[in-house]
């Protein structure tokens, strides 16, 4: 059957105007993340203060600034054996030029990293792979309540592995060891405006006589705590969301328009004027990819994150992860079926089962990454201190999806390339020589696929070049607001200029995707005749049963444009 | 320009006539601040004779950072007494005063590592306890943000501490060089050199920090990524410093009053420009072997040397040719230690007989 998709009806007066409109948007989109946005996310570090809790935490008792015994570390003697005494005590946020801080809804998540400050000691030596284990207790407090009234939030025993490194001229007295950050906790909503922490570091001095691989036995001379909490900034999401929100509706019209495109011309075909004695047929497999693409925008988009800013739902977080991981599952499927689709002299076309074998490699990446990411996230969701990685066959299990996933990502581009290169040369085969050959139908129907594979391809490759542009600038922006001098340039707000310009991208390739490769409806206009010689022409030919065709059209262009 | 030589001998002669600069004596005032704030005394600490006036002011509006400054202070003496061990200048403080000895009467390397490490460990103190919540008023970032919000914090976040601790070590430290004392006026460049020392040293904290960053976009990926500064240790600021002090370039004053730099006698090319991280000076160094009440200088009589070391420390150098006794000495020392976290060591006491060497 033949049928054009719109991208062949344009003209090129047209494509152009609409190009040139994607390009301001896609600048809009840009400028909008550098110039209002703040930078996604900020942090505030904590050095934790110590104090002494003679009760070793059994009454249950927070300890917070204003009970605090503070004691200093290295002049301390501990009287109890397993250092439950000593308590680090965090408050989050700090107050700032005055003024007590709280934690928005807005900022969506929060999460901890731990450093450990350890002094080399030659009496308390630090083994490398030390575990270390923390009694963790958080809590928090509501807005309108008293100043110390603390609720549990979470208690945890958490295990990490300890990596740090000293130089060797380091290691003498006051020297100071180089840690590796431990990941403490991962909180996927931040709806209470304070938080406290206290951590108990415990030592069984038994345990580490029978054996010094035992928590906390080698960790060294420890002589501070010190947290970071990271947050995305509440600016960022107040534009992040509009963004999304203005774009759902968008998104969700053109699906709409494609979805019936589709439908409609199958309406049209079956029961329409023409009389064409051929059944309603299922929309072509590349249409259909198409389609689910665009659902999964519609999903990526849609911005579900307004409930967080009134309800508390830490499972946001996770649902952002597999949307987002289902969107370039359906654009990696996209991309090999968009390829397949166009191989012209392939037989087995319009049917997923053909794209089995490498269709496999996506599914295998995306399911192993989903697995680690449910593991990690979604245990999180009970204990916010989790962490795959604390514990030996977690971290191997993490290790193993995320190899797997790359593995297979790798060989679906290898594949992927593999396709493009046979259709090009495919294309090239078709040009020098079998396409003058046979009659202009045919001919106009090859032009047509390779004129549909170009246009995508070259705004693939568009895109692919854009992100990485914004990739770098974003990088380089970055560096400079680490160097010497935080210097405020135009490049330094680019951190969210490029999720925000990235963002629209995947819009906009979406959309035009949607639009462009809609079945056209131009072919209506008094080609009766050539749509049937046409469905004759390729039915005989043998080599392209089963495939849509676009000849007719595209030779209709100069009389419909 | 090419300094004239007459001029220099002028100001050298200036310099040592200008006995009342007790200038950085201050510092060990402030140093034993907290001594005094300890007891929680309503003392009016910000009334202690080596503040300037602008200083007692801004010690009056923050007094909450005022132990700060004091360890800060103190960790800075520590860390130079650290560097310079065996060394004819050791940093040395007046016996059992803890306060730092009048040396800085003179414009020389040794004023300008101390003016350096001072403000550097003042800084960094400042910084930690921004992060320990002990002082409310450490600043947020002043990241753009419309106009029409109010919440800045909630918007952008808050930026480093230590450009907090920067501002106000700049605010307290260099505003007793900036203030018109009368009997600083005719100061020869002294309060240039102290602001650019002062500099020098938070500018080396600023610039050694290092960056951090933890990634957070899904599954862990470095889409998204935070990062953050971590400070150096006064140790590494100290190796630094050092560093810095023994390529530390002289300069002069000029007529139009600013600093310029003279040629080395020592370094074959001629320097034409000095880093902002780089220390200067602009006296020689007195003589550190004797003690001299009028240059103040403590001497190195009765320091223990290195017997056979050709370095600083050895009795060669340190005992500047005196000769040295030989004691012998028998010293009780904790051995066979065995270590409970994190603050108990168990050990013998073994007894050690050693041999001491003591300069002359």
């Amino acid at each position: 059957m033949a049928v054009g998709a719109v991208i062949e009806n344009l003209s090129n007066r047209k494509l152009f105007v609409i190009f040139s409109a994607l390009l301001v948007v896609q600048i809009l989109f840009f400028l909008v993340g550098a110039w209002y946005a703040p930078s996604p996310s900020s942090y505030m570090e904590f050095e934790m203060i110590t104090c002494r809790d003679e009760t070793r935490g059994f009454s249950g008792k927070w300890i917070h600034r204003d009970n605090c015994e503070q004691i200093v570390l290295s002049e301390y003697t501990p009287i109890s054996y397993d250092l439950r005494e000593i308590v680090f005590v965090a408050k989050m946020p700090h107050a700032r030029d005055g003024i007590e801080l709280e934690y928005s809804p807005w900022f969506q998540f929060l999460l901890g990293v731990l450093h450990v400050d350890v002094a080399y000691s030659e009496h308390f030596k630090y083994v490398s792979h030390a575990p270390l284990e923390l009694e963790v207790r958080m809590g928090y407090r509501e807005k309108g309540s008293q100043k110390n009234e603390w609720n549990e939030l979470t208690t945890s025993n958490v295990t990490r592995i300890l990596e740090c490194t000293i130089p060797d001229e380091e290691k003498k007295k006051g020297g100071t060891y180089d840690c590796d950050m431990l990941d403490l906790f991962e909180l996927g909503s931040s709806s209470y405006p304070f938080y406290l922490i206290n951590i108990r570091i415990p030592i069984d001095q038994n345990a580490c006589q029978y054996n010094p691989l035992s928590s906390n036995c080698q960790i060294g001379q420890l002589t501070g705590l010190r947290l970071i909490e990271i947050h995305q900034n509440g600016g960022f999401t107040l534009i992040w969301l509009w963004t999304k929100t203005l774009m759902t509706p968008v998104v969700g019209a053109c699906l709409w328009w494609y979805y019936n495109r589709v439908s409609d011309w199958l309406y049209s075909i079956t029961y329409g004027t023409f009389q064409i004695n051929q059944l309603a047929r299922n929309p072509l497999l590349l249409e259909r990819a198409i389609l689910y693409l665009g659902l999964s925008l519609a999903i990526l988009d849609f911005p579900i994150e307004w409930i967080s800013l009134t309800h508390r739902v830490p499972f946001l977080l996770l649902v952002s992860d597999l949307r987002q991981g289902l969107f370039y599952t359906v654009l990696f499927s996209f991309w090999l079926i968009f390829a397949g689709e166009h191989l012209i002299d392939d037989t087995t076309r319009n049917n997923i089962k053909s794209y089995r074998f490498n269709l496999s490699f996506i599914i295998i990446a995306s399911g192993a990454l989903l697995i680690y990411d449910l593991i990690e996230r979604g245990v999180q969701l009970y204990d916010p201190f989790y962490s795959v990685w604390s514990s030996p066959t977690g971290s191997q299990i993490a290790y193993v999806a995320i190899f797997i996933s790359a593995i297979c990502i790798l060989a679906y581009f290898a594949f992927l390339l593999f396709k493009i290169v046979k259709v090009w040369t495919t294309i090239k085969n078709k040009r020098s020589a079998q396409l003058y050959q046979t009659s202009e139908n045919r001919r106009l129907k090859v032009e047509g696929v390779i004129y549909r594979f170009k246009f995508l391809m070259l705004f693939t490759v568009l895109c692919a070049a854009f992100t990485i542009i914004a990739y770098f600038m974003k990088q380089y922006g970055e560096a400079q607001l680490h160097g010497d001098e935080a210097r405020s340039g135009f490049l330094t707000g680019s951190t969210s200029a490029f999720f925000t310009g990235t963002f629209g991208m995947c819009n906009i390739y979406v959309l035009l995707l949607l639009a462009m490769y809609a079945p056209s409806h131009k072919h209506y206009r008094g080609a009766t005749q050539l749509i049937d010689e046409n469905d004759d022409e390729i039915i005989d030919d043998p080599s392209n049963q089963h495939t849509e065709s676009n000849a007719m059209t595209t030779f209709l262009k100069p009389s419909t444009d | 320009m090419i300094p004239r030589r007459s001029n220099f001998i002028l100001l050298l002669f200036n310099l040592i006539q200008v006995q009342s600069l007790l200038d950085a004596s201050w510092w060990s005032t402030v140093a034993q601040l907290s001594t005094a704030l300890a007891g929680h005394n309503v003392k009016p600490i910000c009334e202690l004779p080596g503040l300037s006036p602008g200083q007692a002011q801004v010690c009056e509006l923050f007094k909450d950072h005022m132990p700060a400054v004091s360890i800060g202070a103190q960790n800075a003496i520590q860390e130079c007494q650290r560097q310079f061990t065996g060394h004819r200048w050791n940093c040395s403080t007046h016996y059992s005063t803890g306060m730092l000895g009048p040396i800085h009467k003179m414009a020389t390397r040794e004023a300008a590592f101390t003016y350096a490490i001072l403000s550097a460990g003042v800084t960094h103190e400042i910084g930690r306890r921004c992060k320990q919540g002990l002082l409310t008023s450490c600043g947020c970032s002043d990241e753009i943000k419309p106009k029409n919000v109010p919440n800045d914090w909630s918007w952008g976040g808050c930026g480093d501490n230590v450009e907090y601790g920067y501002k106000f070590s700049r605010d307290f430290i260099d505003i007793r060089e900036k203030e018109h004392d009368p009997k600083r006026n005719h100061d020869n460049g002294r309060s240039l050199m102290n602001r650019r020392n002062n500099e020098a040293g938070r500018k080396i904290l600023k610039r050694h920090r290092k960056p951090k960053c933890k990634c957070h976009g899904v599954s862990g990926a470095c889409n998204m990524k935070t990062c953050w500064m971590q400070l150096p240790s006064m140790e590494q600021v100290g190796k630094i410093l050092r560093n810095k002090y023994d390529k530390a370039i002289r300069v002069q004053i000029n007529d139009r009053g600013n600093l310029q730099l003279l040629a080395d006698e020592t370094s074959k090319e001629r320097k034409t420009r000095a880093l902002p991280t780089d220390l200067v000076f602009m006296d020689d160094s007195p003589d550190y072997c004797r003690f001299d009440r009028h240059s103040g200088t403590l001497g190195t009589e009765g320091r223990v040397c290195k017997r056979g070391s050709s370095g600083a420390e050895g009795c060669d150098s340190l005992c500047c040719g005196r000769g040295y006794n030989t004691y012998t000495q028998e010293i009780k020392s904790k051995c066979n230690c065995k270590f409970e976290w994190c603050c108990k060591v168990v050990c013998q006491t073994c007894n050690n007989v050693t041999q001491v060497d003591i300069c002359k």
